[in-house]
Formats: structure tokens, sequence, C-alpha cells
């Protein structure tokens, strides 16, 4: 019996080492093997197929905006695979479908590899393919125009996603040495009200649910396990804490996602009475005192009375006839809730694309917070992502009054509102632009009444030039006069930031996975040449060297950032209670620092738009136009906390649970709940129109990746057996659903899993461009495809709701109110 | 933490030289020194009175045939390949000569240009873990945890991919039909001493992973 234990191991391994000594075998000398041993990070992987090299690149997803850090294997040239990054702290490794089908985006058969210039009229699908001097001599030629004319702001640059550094090179730098401020986004179709009304609240946007710690998870309209804006980290995060702790999570939603399915309770509400549920929880919890009096009275703005008497008239009897949500279960869920300690409340647009958004999103922050669940670990966060520091490019910019849609669309549209741009653009009182570039934005598609958005894109008297920046062939990049083909995420160098679910922040970069094919060029690349053939001055040369520019400013080892992906700090500390953090006197005292007494606020005025000190003393805090950008911290008592920290409007350092900016518009300073008009209207047969998304397509640009339209190629709209009955309409009828702006016909999937006063259609089919698998037509561009394109066994597109859904935004942000739609539905 | 890495590198080198050639008369002159032996001895090898009976040239000669007769051939004899004793249906075994090689590779080394078998062959296996567990005892001696624990990685998926899955079979194999103490009992080593390595590789990783852990 050989016995081997790990002293006899010892001892006969100091033997074999004589033995191979005297054999003349010099130590670590090797018979067949040569070579020095190194350990390589990441990077190389092999085949279990071919059992060929895979070289590994780490980069960023971007198939939605979460952002997620991936692992690309790369064979022969060829992407094969995608996973997650494990080094992540945020993703934690894991991906979803989206981003494993990231490699379709790539080999999309219907790419548009070469730039394009229209040949015929616009929108009649006749292009002529140029080379890129041909391109850019043209374009350089109409911005050159602007220039010399003294009016850059007639060029707008409208983006839809365009974050990280993709955003600081283009917005930062290039726009803003040309000098256009006329810049669009696209929030008002995503969240703009969440995160006014969280601006109107705690200050800057984006909040972080740290399920991960929380007792109890309350869910208002959000999809998590399919949609949420940080989808992965906090999907895999909620799942841990339900599956592992036990931890009770309730959504109230219209429609029994696949969150709903995996909660322990789904509630169906009335589409837009979140806030009555919320505020009525609210009342009961003053009622019973479960208050955290030390928060309310230290750290927001109203005292415990007079919440107490605003949220009197909140009832759960009252929220159950807005609702229809029981009284009792109102009651005994706020309860439970207050006595979680702590928990968190997860909203999204199921709770606030809706005309009271903003006032649902406040009531949901005010429960937090009187609560005291603020920034506390398990409770609602305030984000926190990287702070890279990069090349910065100083310049002034004007810009045309379009963004905000139009005269009197929203009160304080702080996210402006990109759906109505292109009525202010057809409106025309406040100019229009003469060249109009889009980036990464899809306005025919993603907005409302896509019928109109088409009317004025095509038309060349409202829109003179269209400038479409878009590696595929989309609805958008149809009606466009020169079509400039961006590389897809996979041939892009990027930083990010995206918020950390751990709450302590990660910096991670995208990197080219691949060479661009064809002649596709990364937009930021090409601003770059545009600034050189426009004279402008932006201090780095490429994309790639604004990213190694980056690295080197924040300190971070641009070797390291490629070969792992990622990086955050090993010792840091999650960033809870921010707020309470004190300054010192030298934080707050100097030349520029002014005390405003109405306030309470510290402000470097320095900062905001005063051209003396003077005007700003004068003015005051809330009066100074940008003042919030040179806040400083709050008075509390006799001290100075950092405080709620604002971010475009100029709120105090509390957490302002009542709101002058709200009072001075007209609206109510305490979080109300505001009656959608349209549904107060609406008739006993009429239903409301509600548009969710599913887990593997994003809104607009992923119906051309095979393998996620191969599983969600068919929408049918959901309906409640209750409601078809009454309708006559069976399960797999055709019907017809009008709203004032149109009609679509679709198929009825009735099922008990929708309210009965809803009719429920996912918003990502119905193409009718952009490609083979999104719309049935190949792309005008589209060339040969990959073999496994040739697999397509179905031939359903699906049903855009979009054409049947108003550009309607909400009074306070402007939020596209794609929840509100009230509709007749009948069988076709 | 120490895993013994040095140690262990020392073995597998030894046992990577036992079937890496023929036994030339330098190495059987101190693998027969008493104090060796002795060493084997004490774990429950014994080599038996086959190495005092003869002289080394003979040794030489008679084991040199041995080899020959049980891994090389002609006629039947033990492949001493791993793709030898890996079905068709394992993936990672289908092509064990391109995945150990790819896996060497890929770890900075390759194979001398002289060396002309096959990528596969036990002594490179072993002479791979030895190359892994010498740099891993380095990195211990630098107290640089985090390379020690990289080639732990390494080590582990290598025994488990590879080495681990069939050096019981292939010594069982050789242990039966040498007819000699030397590789017959070199081969009971090799299987005992690569299976529980195999098992204090995962236990070590285990350790370092644990919070606390020394
Ligand atoms: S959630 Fe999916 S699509 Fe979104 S970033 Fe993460 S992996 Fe990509």
């Amino acid at each position: 019996m050989v016995k081997l234990t790990r002293r006899s191991l010892m001892k006969l391994g100091v033997a074999c080492a004589a033995v191979l000594a005297g054999a003349e075998r010099a130590l670590g000398q090797g018979l067949a093997l040569t070579g020095t041993l190194k350990l390589v990070d990441g990077g190389m992987d092999f085949s279990p197929v071919t059992g060929k090299e895979r070289k590994i690149v780490p980069s960023a997803c971007w198939q939605c905006v979460a952002r997620d850090a991936i692992l690309c294997y790369v064979e022969d040239g060829k992407l094969v695979k995608i996973e997650g990054n494990p080094e992540s702290i945020r993703n934690r490794g894991k991906i979803c479908a989206k981003g494993q089908a990231g490699l379709n985006q790539v080999y999309d058969p219907d790419r548009i590899l070469y730039p394009m210039k229209r040949v015929g009229k616009r929108g009649d699908g006749e292009w002529k393919r140029v080379s890129w001097d041909e391109a850019l001599d043209e374009v350089t030629a109409r911005l050159k125009a602007l220039l010399d004319e003294g009016h850059p702001e007639k060029f707008m640059f409208h983006y839809g996603r365009m974050k990280g550094s993709d955003s600081k090179i283009v917005k930062d730098a290039f726009l803003k040495a040309y000098g256009t401020g006329t810049v669009g986004n696209h929030t008002s179709i995503c969240e703009a009200a969440k995160w006014t009304a969280q601006e109107l609240t705690w200050g800057k946007h984006y909040d972080v649910n740290d399920v991960e710690h929380a007792n109890m998870i309350l869910n208002f309209g959000c999809n998590i396990m399919e949609a949420h804006t940080s989808h992965l980290q906090l999907s895999q995060r909620t799942i841990g804490a339900v599956a592992d702790r036990g931890v009770k999570l309730v959504t109230f939603d219209v429609r029994l996602s696949n969150t709903g399915a995996k909660s322990d309770e789904w509630i169906p509400i009335k589409p837009g009475t979140d806030g009555a549920v919320i505020l009525a929880m609210a009342n009961v919890v003053m009622d019973e005192g479960l208050y955290d009096a030390d928060f309310i009275d230290t750290w927001t703005n109203v005292s415990v009375a007079e919440l107490t008497d605003h949220l009197r008239q909140y009832t759960p009897e009252w929220a159950e006839g807005i609702s229809g949500v029981p009284a009792s279960k109102i009651r005994s869920l706020a309860i439970e809730y207050a006595n979680a300690k702590p928990g968190t409340l997860v909203s999204y647009r199921g709770a606030v694309a809706h005309y009271n958004g903003v006032d649902t999103e406040r009531a949901a922050k005010m429960l937090d917070a009187i609560l005291g669940y603020i920034d506390v670990r398990g409770g609602t966060c305030r984000g926190v992502g990287a702070k890279w520091k990069y090349p910065k490019v100083s310049g002034s910019t004007a810009k045309l009054k379009i963004l905000d849609g139009l005269e009197g669309d929203a009160a304080l549209p702080t996210h402006h509102i990109s759906h109505r741009v292109l009525d202010a653009i057809k409106e025309g009182s406040h100019g229009r632009p003469d060249v109009y570039m889009t980036y990464c934005y899809e306005p025919v598609y993603a907005n409302g009444d896509v019928q109109e958005n088409i009317d004025i894109l095509k038309d060349e008297s409202l829109i003179p030039y269209h400038v479409s920046i878009n590696p595929f062939y989309t609805e958008s990049s149809a009606l466009a006069d020169i079509i400039l083909p961006d590389v897809t995420y996979l041939e892009r160098w990027s930083w990010d930031d995206m918020v950390s679910y751990d709450m302590i922040p990660e910096f991670y970069i995208r990197q080219p996975v691949l060479p661009a094919p064809g002649a596709t060029r990364q937009f930021q690349d090409v601003c770059c040449e545009l600034a050189t053939r426009l004279g402008l001055e932006l201090g780095f040369e490429s994309a790639e060297d604004f990213i190694r520019q980056s690295c080197e400013k924040s300190g971070l080892d641009f070797g390291y950032m490629t070969s792992h992906g990622v990086w955050h700090d090993a010792d840091a500390k999650p960033k809870y209670k921010a707020y309470a953090k004190e300054l010192t006197p030298e934080d707050y005292t100097g030349e520029k620092i002014l005390f405003d007494e109405a306030t309470g606020v510290y402000w470097d005025w320095t900062k905001s738009k005063a051209k003396t000190k003077e005007e700003a003393e004068e003015k005051g805090y809330t009066a100074m136009k940008y003042a919030y950008k040179g806040y400083v911290g709050q008075k509390i008592g006799d001290k100075v906390y950092a405080g709620f920290k604002p971010d475009k409007l100029n709120k105090s350092g509390f957490f302002e649970i009542s709101s002058d900016f709200m009072a001075k518009k007209g609206f109510s300073a305490l979080p109300t709940f505001m009656a959608i008009p349209e549904h107060e209207a609406m008739g006993a047969d009429d239903l409301i129109l509600t548009t969710y998304k599913v887990n593997v397509q994003i809104h607009t640009r992923s119906q051309n990746c095979k393998w996620l339209t191969e599983i969600y190629h068919s929408n049918p709209a959901w309906i409640n057996p209750a409601t078809a009955a009454k309708k006559g309409i069976a399960d797999g009828d055709r019907i017809r659903v009008t709203s004032p702006i149109g009609e679509i016909v679709t198929t009825a999937r009735v099922t008990d899993a929708v309210h009965p006063q809803v009719i429920a259609i996912s918003h990502h089919l119905g193409h009718f461009e952009y490609g083979e698998f999104a719309s049935g037509n190949k792309a005008a561009t589209g060339h040969e495809c990959v073999p496994d394109c040739h697999n397509k066994w179905w031939s359903e597109v699906g049903v855009h709701p979009n054409w049947i859904i108003p550009n309607a935004p909400d009074p306070v942000a402007g939020q596209l109110r794609f929840n509100d739609t009230v509709v007749q539905v009948t069988k076709a | 933490m120490k895993t013994g890495a040095e140690e262990r590198s020392r073995i597998y080198g030894l046992l990577a030289h036992v079937y890496y050639h023929e036994p030339d008369a330098r190495f059987l002159k101190s693998f027969m020194e008493p104090a060796f032996l002795a060493t084997l001895e004490g774990i429950g090898i014994d080599l038996g009175e086959y190495f005092r009976e003869r002289s080394t040239e003979a040794l030489v000669e008679e084991l040199a045939v041995e080899y020959t007769r049980l891994f090389l051939g002609p006629g039947k004899h033990i492949y001493p390949y791993e793709s030898a004793y890996r079905s068709e249906e394992d993936p990672r075994g289908r092509d064990a000569g391109g995945e150990v090689r790819n896996l060497i590779q890929a770890s900075g080394l390759d194979y001398a240009p002289d060396y002309r078998d096959a990528p596969d062959h036990i002594s490179i296996q072993l002479e791979f873990m030895e190359k892994l567990t010498e740099a891993e005892g380095r990195a211990w001696e630098h107290e640089d945890t985090d390379t020690a624990t990289g080639y732990l990685e390494i080590e582990r998926r290598f025994l488990r991919d590879h080495l681990a899955q069939w050096v019981s079979e292939f010594s069982e194999r050789v242990a039966a039909n040498a007819r000699t103490s030397l590789y017959r009992e070199m081969a009971v080593l090799t299987r005992e001493f690569v299976l529980a390595d195999a098992d204090a590789v995962e236990e070590s990783i285990e350790e370092v992973r644990t919070p606390g852990g020394s």
C-alpha cells in the first residue's frame, strides 16, 4: 500500500530533487518543454469543438442600456461567442439573451457597409455608394456654411443612446467646439418623468434599489426580470433576494409580466393609478406612526405634522376606488413594508409613463423617505457610477428652442421632450435646423404617431438635410439624404460609467473585438475628422486616443483596462448615506462661495451664469440660472452637510418632499394624485392600451438579430377573457385597435394575465425597414448574409403599437405617455 | 499558504523523467542511491532486490528493452498518450493532443524544437505539471498569492480536464504489464501521486478562496 501524507510527500520531493540533480537535469530545466511560464489573465481559451485558440476580448455590451461587462471570443478572426465578464462587480459574469445575440449585430446581413447618398426623392429607397471623402466633403460644406453664417445652432444633432465617452466626444467636444447646443436626446420616450421627479426630490437622478440587502421589495410597474434600465444587475440581485433569503416581492402591474410571475404576489392595478396606492400606503405609515421621524425632521423639507395633514385625504379606501386594489391589501402591505426595515420600492415605466408619472415617482420616493429607506443599505439609493476624467474642450454654444417641444407642452422638461422635436420643427416658430443629424436615434419608429414622424422627416421643406449615422438601414435612415455607416458596439472604443448596484464605482471600457467591416467607421472618429476639416481643435485624435488619455487622467492603466475590461477599487466601501457627510469649513468657505439665507445652501457662484458676485448675491441661489452647478453643501442646524446634491434645478440640499418648483408651475407642492383626463372620460367599453417589453428584445434596435427574432417575432394583443367575451372576441381572432390617431389590426391573445380594462401590446415588433428578420424585407443596402440567415422558418414580423399612440407629453416632465392611450377594440 | 509546490514539482519532474525515455546510467546511478530507495520504501514503494542484483550497465540495457516493449512497440504495447484513453464522444478528449498543446502554448511554454512525439504524451503532461508547480512555488515564496492562485487554477484545470482523467488507466496497464519493479512501482506511484495531488489542488484553491484562510 502506498501511503502518501503531506509529510512523506515533502520528503519524497526533496529526495526526487537529489535524483534529478544527479541525473544532470538541472532543476527547472525541461526535457521536452521550453519557454517560460507566464500567467495570461483572461484573453486565452480554446474551442471545445475545433480545439482552436480563441482570443478573448473584454468589452461592454450595448444591446440594452444596462451596458454590462462582457468577454468576446474570437476564433479565426470570427466572433463566436459572448459571455459575461466575471470580473465585473455589476453584472457578475452574467449576461442575457440579448447580450449573447450581439453576434447578430456584427453579422447582420443588412448592415450598411459604405457611405450612401440618396438619389431620387427622399424616402424612395434609391441610393448610391460614395466614398468617405465625398460624403464628408458634402457634410463639411453644409456645416461650414452654417459656421460662416454665424448660425451653428442650425446644426441639430439628435441622439438616442449615447453614453460615456461616446457622448463626451460628440457632445462635449465636437459639438461644443462647433458651437451648437441644439442637441436632442430621447429620454422623454424612456423614463423622463421618473428622472424629473427625482431631480425635484433628491437631486441628481438615477435610483438604485439595493434589493440584495432589502427585506422587502415593492414593485410598481417595473418588469425587473426582463427590462429594467439596469436589467441584469437588478434582476439577478432580486432573484437572489427572493430565492436565497425569502425576501417578499410584491408586484403591482396591469399585466402579469414574468416579473409578476416570479413575485410572491402580483396585484393587478388599473393603469396610471400606482400613485394613488403609494399615497395611501404613505397615509397608513403616518397614521400608524410607523414613520422615521428623525429622517423627516432632519433631512426633508417638511414636518411630520405637515405630512400627516397632507396625506390624511389619501385613505386606502380612497385608493381602492381609484386603483381597484383592495384597501385591506394596501393597509397590510404598507404595515409590512414599514416594518421590513429596510425595504425598497422599485418603479418604472408601468408607473411613470403616464400623465401623472412625475407625482407617482415623487410619491414613491416620499414613501421610502418617510420610512428612512433612503440611501441606506437595503434601501433606495442614489446611483454611484465611475467618475472618469477626460480631455475637455472649451467653447460656447447657441441653440434653437425646439428641444422641449411646443409651447406649453410641459412645465419642467429637465430631460427635454424629444418626441415633440419634429412637431416643433414643423411648427417652426423657434426656427428649424438646416442640418439634422441623427445618431443611434430612430425618430420614426421609437416615438409615438409613426405616420406623423414619417411625414415630417420626409418633407424637405421642413428638414432640408438629414444625415443618418447608422450601422443599419432603419425606418429613419431610409428618410435620410446621406447615411454614414457607423460601427456596431463590438467594433467600438468607449469608456462607460453605468451605476453599480454594489454602490462602488466600476470603471470599464468597450474595445473593438473585430476590425470595422467594409468602410464602416466609428462616428467618434468621424467627428475627429470633421473637426479637422472644419478647423476645430479637440485635443485628441481618435476615440482610442480619447480613451487612452481618459485612462491616464483617471489614473488607470490602459493596458490593464484592455486586458481586463473592468476595474474597481478593491478597498472601496459601498457609498451609502453620502448625503450625511459633514463638510469642513474649508469646504464651504472662500472667495467664490456664498451662503444663501433662504435655503441654507452654500454655493460657488462662479459656476452659475452670474457675471458678478453682486448679481449672484442679489438674485440668490434659487433664482440664479445654473446656480445648482455651484452647489457645495446644506446647512442644517449649526452644521454643513453634503446633503442631497441638486441637478438641473436649483434645489436645496434637503430631500424635498415638498417642491416649490412644482408649486410655482401651478402643481401641488406635495405629491398628489393627478387623475388622467382621458381615463376619466373613457367610455364603459373602452380599453387602455399598455405597452411592455420582453426579455429577448430591446425596443427598436434588436429585431434584425436573427436569434432574438427567431425566439420572439409575434406579439398578439393581450386581452382579459371577461372583456373579450363582452366583445365577442376569441383567442386568436383578428382584432382592430383604434385610438384617436389611427388603427392597427392584430391578433387577440385572450388571457387572465391582464387587467380587464387593458389591452397590452409589446413594443418591439412591426418594423417595415431594417432588414430581413425585422421586417421581412431585405434592406435597400442588404448584401450577402451569413449562412445561418437562410434558416428563417417564420414569416411574421409582428405589429407596432406606436402607430396609434399619440406623441402626448405629461404636463410636468414631458414624458411620452406610452401607457395612457384610450382605445376601442373590435373584431376585425 | 504553502502547498508544498516545490516538492510536488520535483516529484512530477522525476516521474516525467521516468516516462520520457529509456533511463541512462547517470540517472540510474542517482536513482539507486540507498537514501532515495529508502525514502521510496517509506511510502510503500518497494523496488525489491532488483536494483541491488544488477550492474548499472546491465540495468541500462534491460530497462531500455523494457521501456521499448512497454511504450514503443513494435507490436502490442501501451500507448502513453491521453487521446488513446478518451472516448470519441468526450468533447474534451476528442482531440486531447490539440487541447493539451493549446493549453501548454497558452501558458507561455512550447515543445522543444527536437521534440517529435505526440503532444499529449504522459511525460509531457507530467513535465507541464512540474513547471506549473514550480512557478506556483516561486510565487508563494514571493508571497504573491494572486499569481500562485493563478497557477493553482491552471493546475486544477489541467489535472481535471486531462492528466487525472486517464492516469489511472494508463498506470494500471503499466503496472500489470511491467516486468521490472521500476516501471511497475513507478506506475503505482504515478497514479497515487497524481490523484492525491488533484485533490490537494482542489483543497488549496478552496482554502485561498475562503476569507480568513491562511
Ligand atoms: S442586460 Fe443583456 S442586453 Fe443589456 S447590457 Fe446586459 S447583457 Fe447586454
